[in-house]
């Protein structure tokens, strides 16, 4: 009924179309798949680091309180599995695998653990959502071209965009007021030294507040008008490359943005490229130039490659349990796609499954070492001092050449009593960084302890000259001078000391 | 576009401007910008230090919650708060729990959103 008395006007025929006729490139389609998906599988194996957090002591409130009563929370180890598998799952997707049920899967997995816990409160990943359950709505394939009828719009893609002209606009409203307006709310969140002298030779905090308000308006408008479309994309990609460089804590925002905006790059280049690349880099070249009986064969060595490197994930439990479910999501996914798409499927789970096993590398992320690390500092907080040793000593394993684990074991390792234990700790940490004060503090702290007046004095001596006027240090410093009869310290100066960082402690 | 599309688009629509309205018009606490678009807002600057106390004797909240919450607690989101006192409430039974809250804002004011008078088990929230 409203349908039709719009379609009777001209107007309202204007703005049914402007929700029918927009149309994207499939090509466009694939390339914001691949990074938009490739992004959101590292963001989704890098909140891995945080699952400790789930469930410790027996406290979460979720973003829907009226249902907390009756759902039950969320703990680490199932938070590491929905991490890992969502993970999987957006690999899989980026490189063109799984199909809409994969997903559907991502979506809901995505949703749940968002939703489970105010622990993660990052508007980003809430937006993140948002788009996921859109993209659940798009045609990703062109449809088979009918006479005389033009081809289906992407109304969803559409309203991807209308949701970040949303966000920008209700962002620029949350500026309006006087103190980001003379650029004091900036200065105190724009940390990269580089990035604030940039913005004073610019023009100054206060200008600079107001470009953000102006640029944020002109996105939310422009991503709409034809006209102006050409400017939106470089315009935005470069708004949030300059967020990311000024040190905002904000995880991935800036790429996850920055991917979005491919939707609004100029088609025709984007086009040739990816046909370049389907020319020259066939797909599926292991598998299509094999004979068909064996073809199934190799689908099924994929999927179980892949499953079994995820084995290589060092998170325990949480992983092996994940590498048995993503074999059978693999294996499910082959029935779940079309005929056609199957051996793509195949190889884009091998690679989703290589690409987890690539980001939990040491060199390339530091989540399984930090996953153990948090986990062992809220242990220890809580006071389960030897699971905080256990995750502690797996760590130091996972990374031995991370002087702050070492420290941190040494910590626990004193608390019980432990002394030749915490000092050899200690001592790996001074070796590992010895311009850092923690391993020598630590020293101190246990021959303080044992009564080795010279030995606490030395270390504890060697700890302020790292970090002068460290409270712990000094007050060890003091006590053994006076007992010796040495003249005291040189007095801590009044500067305000920097921030309290443990490295065990979660970050935000 | 099909009708189903047409009503999905409207309700995803009307939904998406009205919830950050909510902040706006219908939300008590200011510092909980969740769902409003709010980033890198003046609010988000306000760092808050949050008192506990059962009975008399002030708690160590590191040793109660972990130190994701009180990050949490330090930006003065009162729904956490307050579920944070329910649970003080639930340890520790017949004794009063109160939450002493100021926060200073981004342009250095103090404001105390709870002065550690209320009895936060009868009153179940700040």
């Amino acid at each position: 009924m409203v349908l039709a008395r719009l379609e009777a006007h001209p107007l309202g025929r204007r703005y049914l179309r402007f929700w029918s006729d927009y149309r994207v490139a499939p090509e466009v389609l694939a390339l914001f798949r691949l990074l938009f998906f490739g992004v959101l599988a590292v963001d989704m194996w890098l909140q891995v680091q945080h699952a400790p957090r789930y469930g410790a002591g027996d406290f979460n409130v979720s973003h829907l309180p009226a249902l907390d009563a009756h759902l039950p929370a969320l703990t680490r180890p199932a938070i590491a599995f929905l991490y890992i598998v969502g993970a999987y799952l957006a690999g899989l997707i980026a490189f063109g695998g799984g199909g809409r049920a994969a997903l559907i899967a991502l979506t809901a997995i995505d949703g749940v653990v968002y939703f489970s816990s105010q622990l993660d409160s990052y508007q980003h990943h809430y937006l993140m959502f948002l788009v996921l359950l859109l993209l659940c709505f798009v045609r990703w394939e062109a449809p088979p071209p009918v006479k005389g009828q033009a081809p289906p719009g992407a109304w969803p893609v559409r309203l991807i965009l209308v949701q970040i002209s949303i966000v920008y606009l209700y962002a620029a409203i949350s500026k309006m007021e006087p103190l980001w307006w003379d650029g004091s709310v900036m200065q105190l969140q724009v940390s990269a030294g580089k990035a604030r002298d940039l913005i004073e030779r610019v023009g100054g905090f206060s200008f600079v507040a107001k470009m953000v308000i102006a640029t944020e308006l002109f996105l939310a408008a422009a991503i709409h008008v034809r006209s102006l479309r050409r400017f939106v994309a470089p315009i935005g990609i470069l708004f949030h490359a300059g967020i990311e460089a000024s040190g905002f804590q904000i995880g991935l925002f800036s790429y996850f943005m920055i991917a979005l905006y491919v939707l609004v790059l100029p088609e025709a280049p984007i086009v040739r490229l990816v046909q370049w690349v389907h020319r020259h880099v066939p797909a599926i070249p292991l598998v299509t130039r094999w004979a068909p009986l064996a073809r199934p064969l190799l689908r099924a060595s994929a999927i179980a490659l892949g499953a079994a490197a995820l084995l290589m994930v060092p998170i325990g439990t949480p992983a092996r349990v994940a590498s048995a479910v993503v074999l059978a999501l693999g294996a499910g996914g082959l029935f779940a796609v079309p005929r056609e798409s199957r051996d793509r499927h195949a190889v884009a789970h091998l690679a989703g499954c290589i690409l987890l096993v690539f980001l939990t590398r040491p060199g390339v992320t530091d989540v399984a070492r930090d996953y153990y690390r948090f986990w062992g500092g809220s242990a220890r907080r809580l006071g389960d001092l030897t699971t905080a040793t256990a995750n502690y000593q797996r760590a130091v394993e996972l990374a031995p050449d991370h002087a702050q684990s070492h420290v941190s074991l040494g910590n626990l390792y004193q608390m019980a009593g432990k002394n030749d234990l915490a000092l050899r700790e200690a001592d790996r940490a001074q070796l590992l960084d010895p311009d850092e004060y923690r391993g020598y503090l630590l020293e101190a702290i246990i021959r303080d302890a044992a009564g080795e007046g010279h030995g606490a004095l030395a270390a504890a001596d060697k700890a302020l000259e790292r970090k002068p006027g460290e409270r712990q240090a000094y007050a060890i410093s003091s006590r053994w001078r006076k007992r010796l009869d040495m003249p005291p310290p040189p007095r801590p100066s009044e500067r305000p000391s920097e921030p309290r960082r443990e490295g065990d402690e979660e970050e935000e | 576009m099909s009708r189903r599309a047409f009503v999905f688009i409207h309700l995803y629509v009307a939904l998406q401007i009205a919830l950050p309205l909510t902040y706006y018009f219908a939300r008590r606490d200011k510092y909980d910008e969740r769902f409003a678009w709010r980033m890198f807002s003046a609010e988000r600057m306000a760092v808050c230090q949050p008192r506990f106390k059962v009975g008399d004797a002030p708690v160590t909240l590191g040793k109660e919650f972990h130190e994701g919450w009180i990050t949490i607690a330090r930006r003065g989101r009162r729904d956490v708060l307050d579920a944070m006192a329910a649970q003080l409430c639930t340890e520790n039974p017949g004794q009063p729990v109160t939450l002493e809250l100021t926060c200073k804002t981004a342009d250095k004011k103090t404001e105390t959103p709870s002065a550690g008078v209320w009895n936060l088990c009868e009153k179940g929230h700040i």
